[in-house]
């Protein structure tokens, strides 16, 4: 079909036009100006408050022992979840009708897309800084250093952390919001997609091994990983066995046996191991003997002191080269008493440390190691990339909704 | 392991196909296809779409006149047998079998839901009591009310089902189509469809026109009679089998460039809240002008155009502070600010009163005699009439399909007719249950008759 002369006037007008790159910019100032204009501000706000909130709960725990730094990580992700699911949830689905009113008229998805990326990076950024800020005011003991990036301090290196946590789920909201048709839709779907990353997060809450594998599918489970990571989770002691060891403390309990039996135990190949961490303290003989039920020691004897606390091996040398004790072998004794008395033999302290220490080694985790960190946040960047590309295709589609 | 496969395989037949697991209420099943086969028919469905598994549930629909409620029923139907399939062939207590469950258990309530809405529009078609549905509701197991309904001549539906189908329609075809205008619009639409679920839906059919430049041109036709489809078809975004050519260009084939020549002003006012006037229009010249206009370029358009629509007062308003009118002459002057040729508004009066809509007709007439087409849907068309140089009146036909009825200056449609005022023209070609004349057909076949004269 030739030109005519009228529309070859227009020619210029017609063919050159705005491209990808230069209408983001045009895409980004609407973004901040319904920042300013309408009720965007608020999240900021909203940011403080939670995190303030979640601060009373784990100020003291993060970074105390593994079960406070489990439950710490897990808040601190809902935290970020939170923030970045709500910042985008409507940001596509209410203005829909507009975006292809523009899209007929020359926008491009991938511009308004990449408008949104950045203008929601800068929201969370603000509000992961904002949240830092008040769990430090708040009274969160931030170590020094980072561990994944010991060159930074923790604060900043943990507020990282929360940042890719809270943008990817920023950018699984947005996606949501670019599939839904309206807010009412989107703010249905919400609460099961919260529901599904809290519950299948498989920190806190441990699933049984068959449905293990969804919680691969979720933000919160590598966010759970990178903050637990971070906050030394496999390098602190864990509180739970001592915790319910103590709360025993007056719990009886009632046993028959021999010396030759204690003398057994003692002489065991599990005692040996101990024989130097375990130490008890300041014991007269006759004390001893009484605890093992010797009432007919002689006098001399009672009088033999331990003057000094002895460790495990050596009151089992003692007990080896007693005379007293060697003869009454068969002697059997039913004993009665309380964890809190048996702890007192042992040293209060002493069990603690030990239990602390030997139920963290049990309870460590190869996948909350620092050097598994960077991988944890690498997932989190693949969600961010794949949810932004979900985004980007679903708003291609969006004229196949015209009516 | 062969013989269970198959036995469970049966099962699966039997579930999908008659809607029951086991033997004795297979013939339960049996005896509701077939009287939902009569029932079909006397609905003006065709009988055989009762053995069509899934497809059966939406006519079903389609005889309730509950087509939306139908596709979501039928989708859920599909996935529900889907799930059930998965189910039965995997272990039980799996990771799939339990989201299968899950899926199931969810669908119940909701499908419940979508039949009792399509079982109370049956029986609104039916003129029967709301008690019914309940009947309705079971019928798949105890097919009491299908039967009835089915083979007694007592139950008739008030209206049938109207399905759509492609032929016995180029009767009323013209056999013109319209010389391609080197300036000026061409349309020569064949045909515009949709496929919609199970069947295939002829929205528009034959409409050929050519529109001069300066030419302000009035779109009328009755609810769904296909104006917004038309209007979408011949600026390119919903593209039909068609030629559309714009000053000689076909614009379906250089869409991608053409479409800064063309300015669609929706119904709705479609604007940001958030951004001031001016900021609005600043952001669409920078969107629509060519890069070669410089910034102060940009800003003298867009003061320009502000200057022309009356918006300079309120540039620095947000959009949602604006009034009705203030925010509909935004919307226009948003289409206007890279000055198309073609210019397309639909229903741009609504929510204006008749002296806001009379001026805002007299500035579109402004700009149509700068050479610019204007094509304006109006729902309140008298009032302005005397501004427009053509009219187009679309009607459905008695396939419901839109067709052309008349275009051509505003005096000959009045004559044509036999009408004085163009809402009287609408009436007569609306069809009687929507309150008109019902003499669409009549008028679709005189124009097509005046078109080969």
């Amino acid at each position: 079909m030739p030109e005519t002369n009228a529309y070859a006037e227009h020619k210029e007008r017609v063919f050159r036009h705005r491209d990808r790159a230069n209408q983001v910019p045009i895409y980004l100032g609407k973004q901040f100006r319904f920042f300013i204009n309408e009720s965007d501000w608020k999240v900021i706000p909203m940011a403080a408050v939670i995190a303030g909130l979640v601060s009373l709960v784990i100020r003291n725990r993060l970074f105390a022992n593994m079960e406070g730094c489990l439950i710490g990580a897990f808040a601190l992700t809902c935290v970020a979840l939170w923030n970045g699911c709500f910042n985008s949830i409507q940001a596509v689905c209410r203005e829909r009708a507009i975006i292809k009113r523009e899209h007929r008229s020359g926008m491009h998805i991938t511009s308004y897309v990449t408008a949104h990326l950045i203008y929601q990076f800068v929201l969370c950024l603000a509000q992961t800084a904002v949240s830092m800020y008040v769990m430090k005011l708040m009274g969160v003991p931030f170590p020094a250093r980072g561990r994944f990036m010991p060159s930074i301090p923790s604060m900043l290196s943990l507020g990282i952390c929360m940042l890719l946590i809270s943008y990817a789920a920023d950018m699984m909201s947005l996606f949501i919001s670019s599939v839904s048709r309206t807010t009412t839709a989107a703010m249905t779907v919400m609460p099961f997609v919260l529901i599904f990353q809290l519950v299948f997060s498989g920190g806190v809450i441990p699933l049984p091994a068959r449905i293990q594998p969804l919680s691969n599918f979720t933000i919160s489970n590598y966010g759970i990983k990178a903050i637990a990571s971070e906050c030394g989770y496999n390098q602190l002691p864990m509180a739970s066995g001592w915790n319910a060891l103590n709360s025993m403390k007056n719990s009886e309990i009632e046993t028959t046996i021999t010396v030759g039996q204690l003398m057994e135990i003692l002489n065991s190949d599990t005692a040996a191991k101990h024989s130097e961490d375990v130490v008890i303290p300041a014991l007269t003989a006759g004390e001893f003997a009484e605890l093992l039920g010797m009432g007919e020691i002689s006098e001399e004897a009672k009088k033999e002191i331990l003057t000094q606390p002895v460790t495990l091996g050596e009151l089992t040398e003692f007990a080896n080269n007693s005379e007293t004790v060697r003869k009454r072998m068969d002697r059997s004794r039913t004993v009665k008493f309380t964890v809190g008395e048996l702890l007192d033999v042992f040293g209060e302290e002493n069990v603690k440390t030990f239990l602390q220490q030997k139920t963290a080694e049990a309870a460590r985790k190869q996948e909350y190691e620092t050097q598994y960190t960077f991988m944890n946040l690498l997932a989190l960047v693949g969600f961010i990339m794949l949810f932004a590309l979900l985004a980007t295709i679903a708003l291609e589609l969006i004229d196949k909704d015209k009516r | 392991m062969e013989a269970a496969f198959w036995t469970k395989m049966l099962g699966v037949l039997r579930l999908v196909f008659l809607n029951s697991w086991d033997g004795p209420m297979s013939i339960l099943s049996i005896l509701y296809l077939i009287s939902l086969w009569r029932l079909f028919v006397k609905c003006g469905v065709k009988g055989w779409w009762a053995l069509v598994p899934i497809a059966r549930i939406y006519k079903i629909a389609l005889c309730a006149d509950r087509e939306q409620e139908g596709r979501t029923l039928s989708t859920m139907a599909a996935a529900f047998y889907l799930a059930d399939i998965i189910m039965s062939f995997t272990e039980s207590g799996g990771l799939l079998s339990f989201g299968c469950m899950l899926l199931t258990l969810a669908l119940i309530p909701a499908m419940l839901i979508y039949s009792v809405r399509v079982y109370r529009g049956l029986v609104r078609v039916f003129n029967r009591k709301k008690r019914w549905v309940l009947l309705w509701l079971i019928s798949e197991f105890i097919p009491l009310a299908p039967l009835l309904w089915g083979f007694s001549s007592k139950y008739q539906p008030q209206w049938k089902a109207e399905e759509i189908r492609d032929d016995d329609v180029t009767e009323f075809f013209s056999g013109r189509k319209a010389a391609v205008l080197e300036e000026g619009l061409t349309v020569n639409l064949e045909e515009r469809t949709a496929r919609e679920f199970f069947r295939k839906k002829t929205l528009l059919r034959d409409i050929h026109m050519a529109i001069q430049p300066g030419h302000m041109v009035l779109l009328l036709g009755g609810s769904g009679a296909g104006k917004t489809t038309f209007l979408n078809a011949v600026n390119g975004y919903e593209p039909a089998k068609a030629e559309v050519t714009l000053n000689g260009r076909n614009m379906y084939k250089n869409y991608k460039e053409m479409q800064y020549d063309i300015g669609f002003v929706p119904q709705a006012d479609l604007i940001r809240g958030s951004d001031t006037v001016y900021r609005t229009l600043m952001d669409t010249a920078m969107l629509r002008l060519p890069n070669s206009f410089s910034r102060p370029e940009r800003k003298d358009r867009v003061e320009e155009v502000m200057e022309m629509f009356g918006l300079t007062p309120v540039q620095h308003n947000l959009v949602s502070k604006l009034s009705g009118g203030q925010r509909k002459r935004l919307s226009i002057a948003m289409e206007f600010i890279p000055n198309p040729t073609l210019f397309i508004l639909d229903e741009p009066d609504s929510g204006l009163d008749g002296v806001m809509a009379r001026e805002l007709f007299q500035q579109l007439r402004k700009i149509a005699d700068q050479g610019k087409i204007i094509i304006v849907i109006t729902h309140t068309p008298d009032r302005v009439a005397d501004l427009f140089d053509d009219v187009i009146v679309l009607a459905k036909d008695a396939k419901r399909t839109g067709r052309l009825a008349w275009f051509g200056p505003v005096a000959d449609a009045r004559t044509f007719f036999g009408k004085n005022t163009m809402e009287d023209i609408v009436r007569s070609v609306n069809r009687e249950e929507e309150g008109g004349d019902g003499l669409a057909d009549e008028y679709i076949i005189k124009y097509a008759e005046v078109q080969h004269a």
